[in-house]
């Protein structure tokens, strides 16, 4: 079964090369470019960064440890939010598993979602995981044992996460299995994604509880008053409930050329994936039924539940013109789909996280005595940053594909008297206040968080706002223009030629921007921050007018567009 | 109501449509057959503007369906084979929302939804999700969503792939009720030949991208020279040279 698996994996690569050749060449050369370029920064900022700890003596132990701990819980999290997200579509997903579950071999779905799972992971793993490994090699030698011991350690990691990601999804699946009931207690998706979703609020809120709750003096004193050297004590404790510990032992290990107790955290993690696997197996003997019950609701076995209207009411809701109808289906497509909410919710997990950060750099920067107004226009042009990486996220996963994803649907715009240029700002208007609303609430969370009056924040959710607009504008212009002819799946569609391009100049975009901002913020000169703003203000009116102007003839909703 | 001329159509080295020309007047019923890849929907998709042609001309009630397609678009109704529909809106939505695209104004709307909701008796199921309906009820909503702003031309793909037996009488009824008594033209692309040779006022045989017969039954049926009793299948395997033994 893994043979045939591998099989046709590899016929589907072969598949994708069969069209659009060059475009797509073009595109895993870019990917492949994006990789080593993170990869590259990753290895000389942990060499770099290590290479410093080293030659200091007192922290030379807690502080390895401790951002090993940081490193591999941050890691760790994301591998597995990521592994809860795919996990939840990839076990339950009727479509081409149909054939799998007719077969006799039907548990094998679950062996093609965990390989579906762990291929998401390991991209984790290679970018960022690898060179961190390698580099640390280099600073601290014995480099024949630690890089191949370090990348065992990562392999089973990945396997930790992305399976215990897998029981947490079945376990909650039993659990909805043995309450379900008629009604609402329906066993549906959408359920098992609303616990998913708690479960991942409730371990996001523990993560960011111990990120910043934690004081950084205190972990870093010594066991005596003789020592020279800071006591690692305190730095255990405060990780010991996160099984990425094992991990940042390991490597603390590893450093220190402790192979025994290196191997034997080996040994550690090679048996929780060995009980995480034993789980697993358990939970095969009920997946069948698991299966069969998820595929309710989405599939014809449902016909009269699921009522969502109690009376008539006008449609659309709230503009009563065709522009209203437009806006309202964005709402209803963006807002009623189980898997771009658990997306939603993903993203935001992580800006939360982000904001953490900030609050927490903020205390322990006040704490070694740094410059307040430093630590807040760094805090702020990070903020910018990190606004314009998410919304770009955003945009990449749900803007960019918006055309591309109505693909199927396009039987009913295509068709009707509508123009194209009217879909374009239809959508156009529901992301814009969408991300509007999300990025300038974040905004202002984080400005009440710092301690920063709404007055000073002037400037900076004006820059914020208009970089929003100018992102989404971008993302949906290169969404309308260039529209995805082989799929339209968003996270497919958001990895073709034109989703990479969009990545690379909203990044570089965001990057001048934030740039300015905190040059603005230092040096109270702001001609370099007003000139961004004007010039993003033009640069949005005119991707807007070319996008209509070529909308006037170019139909995206046409069976015959083409594009990687 | 559509008038085609020498229309043609080329996907690569694929001759999808070949110089085909024909009319579909007002009220009439005009169904077209023929095997996988003939061109149907492609003559379809073409018509409602999801395709453009290659060469020769499409008009819907006097006017040019490139030159200009807003008009057009606003007086056709298209019943798609493969009738998909955002999952998570409900079907009383996607009836309000396809009404709201035609201009249909909301009084109507709502009169019209009720009533048209009737013909296949799906009061009770109209707030439920799409993804929850069965295929036939899928096409169920198409078929009353292409007829919500009254069209004057009707394009079918596929019209009965999912129907129940009763809906599928119902459908016919409907198509022939709104060619007789509103003047609807209807162009009807299908596989199922028995539904073809009850409703259809004219049919055309397509083979690989060409019309190679076009008539009333009767007169197909004098074309492959068989006896009166023969149907519209046997016509077809005579027309389209396949013939299997008989039982």
């Amino acid at each position: 079964m893994i043979g045939s698996f591998l099989r046709l994996s590899m016929k589907g690569v072969k598949g994708y090369f069969s069209r659009h050749t060059i475009p797509k060449l073009i595109t895993v050369f870019l990917f492949v470019l994006i990789v080593i370029g993170v990869a590259t920064v990753v290895f000389w900022g942990v060499r770099l960064g290590f290479t410093s700890i080293k030659n200091q003596t007192y922290g030379r132990q807690t502080l390895s440890l401790y951002v090993y701990e940081e490193f591999f819980l941050v890691l760790g999290y994301l591998m597995f939010a990521s592994a809860i997200v795919s996990g939840l579509f990839t076990l339950f997903r009727g479509g081409t598993d149909n054939w799998i579950v007719a077969s006799p071999r039907y548990k094998s779905v679950i062996l093609r979602a965990g390989f579906g799972i762990l291929d998401s992971a390991t991209g984790t793993l290679f970018v960022i995981g690898i060179p961190a490994v390698l580099a640390l090699a280099g600073v601290y030698g014995g480099g024949a044992i630690s890089i191949p011991s370090a990348i065992i350690a990562l392999l089973l990691l990945t396997l930790i996460t992305s399976g215990s990601a897998m029981v947490v999804i079945l376990l909650f699946a039993t659990v909805l299995y043995y309450f379900r009931g008629p009604t609402w207690r329906a066993l549906q998706v959408k359920w098992l994604a609303v616990l998913s979703g708690l479960f991942m609020a409730t371990f996001t809120y523990v993560l960011v509880r111990t990120i910043v709750g934690m004081n950084i003096l205190s972990l870093f004193v010594s066991g005596s008053i003789t020592a020279t050297e800071a006591n690692i004590d305190g730095i255990v404790a405060a990780f010991r409930w996160f099984p990425t510990t094992v991990v940042a032992i390991m490597m603390l290990a590893l450093q220190n050329h402790a192979w025994a107790l290196a191997w034997s955290s080996i040994g550690w993690l090679a048996a929780m994936v060995v009980f995480i696997l034993l789980i697993i197996y358990l939970f095969s003997f009920k997946f069948l039924k698991l299966w069969q019950g998820l595929q309710e609701g989405s599939f014809e076995a449902r016909t009269s539940t699921n009522t969502i209207h109690k009376s008539p009411r006008a449609f659309p809701r709230f503009l009563k013109t065709d522009l209203g109808a437009l806006f309202e289906k964005e709402v209803i497509v963006n807002f009623r789909s189980t898997r771009d909410s658990l997306w939603i919710v993903f993203i935001l997990g992580l800006w939360v996280l982000q904001m953490a950060l900030n609050v927490f750099l903020r205390r322990n920067g006040a704490d070694y005595g740094t410059s307040e107004i430093n630590i807040l226009a760094a805090i702020q042009a990070l903020q910018v940053v990190t606004t314009v990486f998410f919304t770009s996220t955003f945009a990449l996963r749900f803007v960019l594909p918006s055309f591309s994803s109505d693909r199927r649907m396009s039987w009913i715009m295509g068709t009707s008297p509508i123009t194209p240029r009217r879909i374009f700002f239809s959508k156009l208007g529901f992301y814009i206040i969408t991300f509007l609303i999300l990025g300038i609430g974040v905004g202002i969370a984080n400005a009440s968080l710092l301690g920063i009056s709404l007055v000073a924040e002037g400037m900076f959710l004006l820059l914020l706002a208009v970089m929003i607009i100018a992102i989404t504008a971008f993302a949906l212009s290169v969404g309308a223009l260039f529209p995805d002819t082989e799929s339209d799946d968003p996270e497919i569609v958001s990895t073709s030629l034109p989703g990479l391009g969009f990545t690379f100049i909203a990044l570089a975009y965001g990057g001048v921007g934030a740039w300015l901002y905190y040059i603005f913020l230092k040096t109270s000169q702001g001609a370099g921050v007003y000139s961004f703003i004007v010039g993003s203000v033009i640069l949005v009116i005119l991707m807007v007018m070319a996008a209509s102007t070529r909308l006037k003839t170019f139909n995206p909703f046409s069976d015959e567009v083409g594009g990687a | 109501m559509l008038l085609i001329k020498n229309l043609s159509k080329q996907f690569g080295a694929l001759k999808a449509v070949d110089d085909i020309s024909f009319e579909v007047k007002d009220g009439e019923i005009f169904c077209i057959i023929g095997p996988n890849g003939a061109g149907k929907t492609t003559i379809i998709k073409t018509t409602v503007g999801l395709l453009a042609p290659d060469k020769g001309t499409i008009t819907v009630g006097g006017k040019d369906v490139v030159l200009f397609p807003q008009a057009t678009k606003s007086i056709i109704g298209y019943i798609p084979d493969d009738p998909s529909v955002w999952p998570g809106m409900t079907g009383e939505e996607f009836l309000h929302f396809v009404g709201t695209l035609f201009g249909v104004p909301e009084q109507e709307r709502m009169e019209r939804v009720k009533k048209l909701l009737s013909i296949f008796e799906l009061e009770g199921i109209e707030k439920n999700y799409f993804e929850t309906y069965s295929r036939g009820n899928k096409q169920k909503f198409s078929i009353l969503a292409a007829l919500l702003h009254k069209p004057k031309l009707l394009l079918v793909d596929e019209p009965v792939v999912g129907l129940d037996p009763l809906s599928v009488r119902r459908a016919k009824d409907l198509f022939v009720r709104l060619a007789k008594d509103e003047g609807v033209s209807i162009f009807i692309a299908t596989h199922t030949l028995s539904f073809a040779q009850e409703v259809a006022d004219q049919v055309g045989v397509m083979d690989h991208g060409r019309m190679i017969a076009r008539g009333t039954v009767d007169e197909l049926r004098a074309k492959a020279k068989l006896h009166n009793e023969t149907t519209l299948e046997d016509i077809y395997l005579a027309l389209t040279g396949n013939s299997f033994p008989s039982a």
